[in-house]
C-alpha cells in the first residue's frame, strides 16, 4: 500500500513520525505522478523521492488499540468462582478464546484447575493495548515488533516521500509550453512567445501510407533500360499463345526433338492448331528440314505440316523473334533505321 | 493498337541476314536421361577419373581440369563414387556400409548433339585431339569384296512398322570388364537420346560367333516370334513375352512402340536364331560376353538418317579396340525391293567455306593456316581450298560430328577453340534509337500512377486452375472464352487466365494477416480465344486492383478509376460526365456493381463488391471491393 501525502510546506522535510496531515483532500496517486513529472522538467521543484518503510496496525489492531485487547476481555469476563471453558468458548468463540487464552496464559493471568478457568489476577495492565497505541503513534519498537507480526496485529507499510523545493525557474503560475506550431500562432503573432517541449527524437515518426513497385518489375525495368540505351527497340511479346511453327520450326528445332515433348512443352487443347501460316515461307522451311538448303545440310526426315500448326504457349521469345525477321525480310529495303 | 516496331541494327559484319542460327549446338534441349533432370539439363556421361585420365595420358588437378572442360565447352557437374550413388539411391545414412567401390568418378555434362562425347572412349579422344596430342582418326572401311559381305535382307511387312535397318561388324575386338560396360552404357544413353527413348532408332550387339549369315530382318504376327530372350531361360512367345515385360522397370516404358501392331520386328540369322526382338530385347543366344571377339551391331529405325547416326556413332566410338584399330567390317543391306546399301556410310561430309564466313561472325581476323589448326583441334579435317578468288577452306566433317550442319558450325568451333574469352568485344557500327512497345510504355505510366495511389503491385501466374477462373468467381464456361492447356502438370495449370479477378483474390487469402486496408494491383495480360488471329488466342492488358479492409471500400475504389479516368481522358479517349453504368454480374453484390463505360457505350471495365460467396470459395474473411479495366482500350 501507498499513501500519497502533501507536505503543506514545500520546504520542510518530513520526519519518521506521522507527518503533518495535509491540510488539502488527498489526490489520487496518478495524477501526483503526473504532476510531479510534468513539473520536474521545468524545474519548478526538485523531487527527491525517499522510501520509508512503516508498521502499521492492521483492522483486527486497530480494534484492540480502541477497544481493549482481547485477553482483557477474556480475563475481565471470568467471575471469581471461574468459568469453564465451554462457557468461554461460547462467548467468544472458539478461535478468540483459543488466541486470548493463549495470550492471558502467557501473561500469567489465568489459571486451569480441572476444567475451570481461574483468575491469578485482580487487574490487568493492558500492556497490548498501549503497546498498539504506541505504533499507531508511530513508535518504533524494534524488540516487540516480532510478537505483534507474529500475531498478524501489524503489516509493513512502504511509503514513498517526495520532497519538493523550489527550483531554479519556480513560478507561481505555470507555463504551458507548446507542442506545435499551428495557423493561429502565425496569424495571431503568438509564435514569438513560444516554448516549446522537447521533441523525442528517438521515436518512430508517423507511419505514412504507400504503395509498391513489384521487385521482379524493377529489375525487368533496369534490364529493359540497358537494351533501349544501346539502341534496341522492342519487339510485341504480348501473345502467349504460338505455333509450332513459329515456336519451334521456323527456328529449325526438328520435329523429334526432345524439347518438342509434351514433357516439356504446353501443348493446347484449345486452340489447338494454328492453320494460317505463310505458305511460301513454310515451303522454304519445310525443305531445308527435310534436305538442307542456305549452305546446310538439313536433318534428313520427313517434315510434317500437321506438326508445325500445332498450338502451344511459347517456350522462348525467340519465336517472335522469328516473327519479327520474317517481317523484316519483307520489307523493301533492308537497313537500321534511326 | 500494336504498331510497326523501328527496326534496330543488326551488326554489320557485310554478310546478309541469314536465316535463324541452328539450334542444338551449344544451347543444347533437354535430354531425356532415366534419372530426372531439370529442364534445359544437358545429357551427363559418368566416367572414371582415374581412367579418363589415363586416357588422356596425364594427370589433372580437379581444377585444371575444369579449365579443361570449359575452354572445350563441356563442365565437369559432379565429383562423387559408385558408392556415394548408391547410397544417395537408397537413401543411406553417411556412415552406413554401402555397396559399390570408392573409384572417383566424374560427372560431365555435354551438349545433347554431341554424340561422340557419350562415353569415355569420345570423351577422352575428343579432349586429346583439342589438346593436340593425336590426330583426328581416319574410319577405314575393311576392303570386303561385295560378295563376301555380310548380309541383312530386308522383308517388306517391316515397312509397316519399323522400316530401316542399318548393320555393322567390329572384327577381332577385346572385351575387358570396364570396355564392356561403357559399351553398354553408350547404348543406353543413345536410345536416351537421339533414338527417343527407342522410338526412332534401336541398337542390338550381337556375339557374331555365335550366329550364322546372312541375316534377316523382317516383322511377324507375334504369336509366330519364339524365342529365349536376354537373361532369361525359357522360351517366350514375343505376345507373351510383351505381358512378361509389363512388369518390369526398365523394359515396359517401350512395350508401347510395337504392341498394338499386327506384326513385331524381329531378326533372324540363317539358322532362324533370333537376334533380337527390336526394339524390346536381345536373344540369348547372341548375347555378348567378355569372351566375345566379333561384334554384330544393328540398329533398326523409323528415320534413315538418325540411324546411320547412331550406328556411326558406336562404331567410332568402339573401333579403337578392333584388331584393325578403326576399321569397321561392312555389311550390305538388301532391300526387298532389290537395292542395296552398304553400311555403315563412314563418309565424311565436305564443306567449303570462304575463310570471312568462318573469322566474320565471329569477329577475329585470322588467316587459313591459323583456321585450319583450330579446326584439326575440333576433329574437323581442314585444308587449303583450290579455289582462287578468295580465300577459302575445306573442311572434311567425320561422323563424329554430325551436329556440324552449317558453315556457322564450323565458326563456333573455330570460336571455341580460339577461345571464347579471348574474342575481343566490339560496338555496333551503326546508330540506332531504341524505342518501346507504346502499349509497354503506356502499361508502366498506368503502374507507376497506381503505385502512388498507394496500392502494393503483385505479379502472379498466368496459368489457373479451371475452378478458380470459373466456377470459383461464380462465372461460367461457354466454351468460348478460356485457352486450355492440353498437358497440364497439376489442376493449378489447366487454363491461361481469362480474368486477373481470381489471381488478386488468391494473393489476397495468402496475405490476409497483413493489417488493414490491403491494396493490390497487377497490371498484366489476360489471354481469350479470338478467331480473328493467326493462332486463335490473343492477349489484352488490363490492369486489376484489390481493396480489403472491415469496411467494402467501393468509394475507394471509385476513387482510384476516377483518377485512371483523369489521367487518360485526352482527345481521342473520350469519357462522359458519368462512365458508370449499374451492373448485374455474379461475380459481385447485386447493386454493388458497375461497367466502366466510354462515352460511345463501349464498355472498357467493370468494378463491385466482390459477392460473398465469391469470398467464401477463397477463404478471404473481410469484404472487398475490386475492378478490372481493359487498358489497351485507353491507349
Amino acid at each position: 500500500r501507498r499513501t500519497w501525502r502533501a507536505r503543506s510546506s514545500p520546504t520542510s522535510t518530513p520526519t519518521a513520525r506521522s507527518p503533518t496531515r495535509a491540510p488539502s483532500p488527498p489526490i489520487k496517486r496518478l495524477r501526483a505522478f503526473h504532476i510531479i513529472e510534468s513539473t520536474e522538467p521545468c524545474l519548478l521543484s526538485c523531487p527527491q523521492d525517499i522510501t520509508r518503510e512503516a508498521w502499521v496496525l492492521t483492522d483486527e489492531a486497530k480494534g484492540y488499540a480502541a477497544g481493549g485487547s482481547r485477553e482483557v476481555h477474556l480475563v475481565a469476563a471470568i467471575p471469581p468462582e471461574g468459568a469453564s471453558r465451554a462457557a468461554l468458548k461460547e462467548e467468544f468463540g472458539d478461535v478468540v478464546f483459543d488466541i486470548a487464552r493463549k495470550a492471558a496464559a502467557k501473561n500469567k493471568w489465568i489459571r486451569f484447575e480441572r476444567g475451570i478457568v481461574l483468575r491469578t489476577v485482580e487487574d490487568t495492565t493492558d500492556e497490548m493495548q498501549e503497546l498498539l497505541k504506541r505504533v499507531e503513534n508511530g513508535e518504533v519498537v524494534p524488540d516487540l515488533i516480532k510478537e505483534l507480526k507474529r500475531r498478524k496485529l501489524v503489516t509493513k507499510e512502504k511509503v514513498i516521500w517526495y520532497s519538493l523545493k523550489k527550483g531554479p525557474e519556480f513560478v507561481v503560475k505555470r507555463k504551458t509550453l507548446a507542442t506545435d506550431v499551428t495557423r493561429e500562432h502565425l496569424k495571431s503573432g503568438d509564435w514569438k512567445d513560444l516554448e516549446f517541449k522537447d521533441y523525442n527524437y528517438e521515436a518512430q515518426g508517423q507511419p505514412i501510407a504507400i504503395g509498391y513497385s513489384q521487385p521482379l518489375l524493377e529489375v525487368r525495368e533496369a534490364i529493359q533500360n540497358i537494351f533501349l540505351e544501346m539502341g534496341f527497340s522492342e519487339m510485341p511479346t504480348n501473345m502467349f499463345v504460338e505455333s509450332s511453327f513459329w515456336n519451334f520450326d521456323a527456328l529449325f528445332q526438328p520435329q523429334q526433338h526432345p524439347a518438342r515433348d509434351s514433357h516439356d512443352t504446353f501443348f493446347l487443347k484449345a486452340p489447338a492448331t494454328t492453320t494460317q501460316l505463310p505458305d511460301d515461307y513454310l515451303e522454304k522451311v519445310k525443305q531445308v528440314h527435310q534436305s538442307g538448303g542456305y549452305g546446310s545440310k538439313g536433318y534428313g526426315y520427313d517434315w510434317k505440316r500437321d506438326e508445325a500448326e500445332k498450338n502451344l504457349l511459347r517456350t522462348h521469345t525467340t519465336a517472335v523473334s522469328a516473327r519479327m525477321l520474317y517481317k523484316l525480310a519483307q520489307e523493301e529495303h533492308f537497313a537500321p533505321n534511326s | 493498337c500494336l504498331s510497326k516496331p523501328p527496326l534496330s541494327a543488326f551488326t554489320s559484319s557485310g554478310s546478309p541476314a541469314v536465316l535463324a542460327r541452328l539450334p542444338g549446338s551449344r544451347v543444347p534441349p533437354p535430354a531425356n536421361n532415366t534419372a530426372p533432370q531439370p529442364p534445359l539439363a544437358m545429357p551427363t556421361v559418368s566416367v572414371g577419373r582415374d581412367r579418363l585420365f589415363a586416357a588422356l595420358g596425364r594427370v589433372y588437378t580437379q581444377d585444371e581440369f575444369e579449365a579443361l572442360c570449359f575452354d572445350f565447352g563441356i563442365e565437369l557437374d559432379d565429383v562423387t563414387t559408385e558408392k556415394a550413388i548408391i547410397r544417395k539411391e537408397k537413401h543411406l545414412e553417411e556412415d552406413v556400409e554401402a555397396d559399390g567401390d570408392d573409384e572417383v568418378i566424374y560427372k560431365i555434362e555435354v551438349a545433347a548433339n554431341r554424340y561422340d562425347l557419350l562415353c569415355l572412349e569420345g570423351l577422352a579422344r575428343s579432349l586429346r585431339i583439342f589438346t593436340g596430342s593425336e590426330a583426328t582418326p581416319i574410319f577405314k572401311i575393311a576392303s570386303i569384296p561385295r560378295g563376301s559381305m555380310l548380309q541383312m535382307h530386308v522383308r517388306p511387312q517391316t515397312s509397316q512398322i519399323r522400316p530401316y535397318v542399318v548393320c555393322a561388324v567390329l572384327r577381332g575386338v577385346t572385351f575387358a570388364e570396364v570396355r564392356y560396360n561403357s559399351f553398354i552404357d553408350l547404348q543406353d544413353k543413345l536410345h536416351q537420346n537421339i533414338c527417343r527413348k527407342r522410338t526412332l532408332v534401336a541398337i542390338g550387339t550381337h556375339d557374331l560367333d555365335t550366329l550364322q549369315g546372312p541375316f534377316s530382318y523382317e516383322a511377324l504376327p507375334p504369336q509366330e516370334i519364339n524365342f529365349i530372350p536376354l537373361k532369361q531361360e525359357q522360351t517366350f512367345r514375343a505376345d507373351a513375352l510383351m505381358d512378361f515385360y509389363r512388369s518390369d522397370m526398365k523394359l515396359k516404358k517401350f512395350l508401347h512402340i510395337i504392341e498394338n501392331s499386327p506384326v513385331y520386328p524381329v531378326i533372324y540369322d540363317s539358322n532362324r536364331t533370333v537376334l533380337s526382338l527390336p526394339p524390346i530385347i536381345n536373344g540369348a543366344h547372341s548375347a555378348i560376353t567378355l569372351k566375345t571377339r566379333n561384334v554384330f551391331i544393328e540398329c533398326t529405325a523409323t528415320d534413315l538418317t538418325k540411324a546411320n547416326i547412331v550406328l556411326n556413332t558406336m562404331v567410332a566410338m568402339f573401333s579403337e579396340y578392333c584388331e584393325n584399330k578403326f576399321e569397321v567390317e561392312p555389311v550390305e543391306v538388301v532391300s526387298h525391293d532389290g537395292s542395296t546399301a552398304i553400311y555403315p556410310d563412314l563418309s565424311c561430309y565436305k564443306m567449303e567455306v570462304s575463310l570471312s564466313d568462318i573469322v566474320g561472325p565471329i569477329g577475329i581476323s585470322l588467316d587459313e593456316t591459323q583456321v585450319i589448326s583450330l579446326l584439326n583441334k575440333m576433329q574437323l579435317q581442314a585444308d587449303l581450298c583450290s579455289s582462287n578468288r578468295e580465300p577459302c577452306i575445306s573442311v572434311s566433317v567425320p561422323p563424329t560430328r554430325s551436329d556440324v550442319l552449317h558453315a556457322r558450325d564450323l565458326a563456333e568451333d573455330v570460336a571455341i577453340a580460339y577461345g571464347y574469352n579471348n574474342v575481343p568485344k566490339s560496338k555496333p557500327k551503326s546508330m540506332t534509337i531504341g524505342g518501346r512497345q507504346p502499349l509497354n510504355r503506356f502499361s508502366d505510366k498506368i503502374r507507376a500512377e497506381v503505385a502512388r495511389a498507394g496500392y502494393m503491385e503483385v505479379l502472379t501466374f498466368v496459368l489457373t486452375s479451371h475452378e478458380e477462373n470459373f466456377d470459383m468467381l461464380n462465372r461460367t464456361d461457354d466454351g468460348n472464352k478460356a485457352v486450355i492447356i492440353a498437358n497440364p502438370r497439376t489442376s493449378e495449370f489447366e487454363v491461361v487466365r481469362s480474368s486477373l479477378m481470381s489471381c488478386l483474390l488468391k494473393t489476397l487469402k495468402h496475405n490476409i494477416d497483413h493489417p488493414r486496408p490491403i491494396k493490390i494491383f497487377e497490371v498484366g495480360d489476360v489471354v481469350s480465344l479470338d478467331t480473328s488471329r493467326d493462332v486463335g488466342a490473343s492477349n489484352n492488358r488490363r490492369l486489376a486492383a484489390l481493396y480489403c479492409n472491415s469496411n467494402s471500400g467501393f468509394e475507394e475504389i471509385m476513387g482510384l478509376v476516377d483518377r485512371i479516368v483523369k489521367i487518360v481522358r485526352a482527345p481521342h479517349i473520350n469519357f462522359g460526365q458519368t462512365y458508370y453504368v449499374p451492373s448485374s454480374e455474379p461475380e459481385f453484390f447485386t447493386k454493388r456493381q458497375c461497367k466502366i463505360v466510354m462515352s460511345d457505350g463501349k464498355q472498357v471495365g467493370y468494378l463491385g463488391i466482390v459477392h460473398a460467396e465469391v469470398l467464401r470459395k477463397f477463404g478471404i474473411p473481410d469484404p472487398c471491393t475490386f475492378v478490372e479495366i481493359d487498358i489497351e482500350a485507353l491507349l
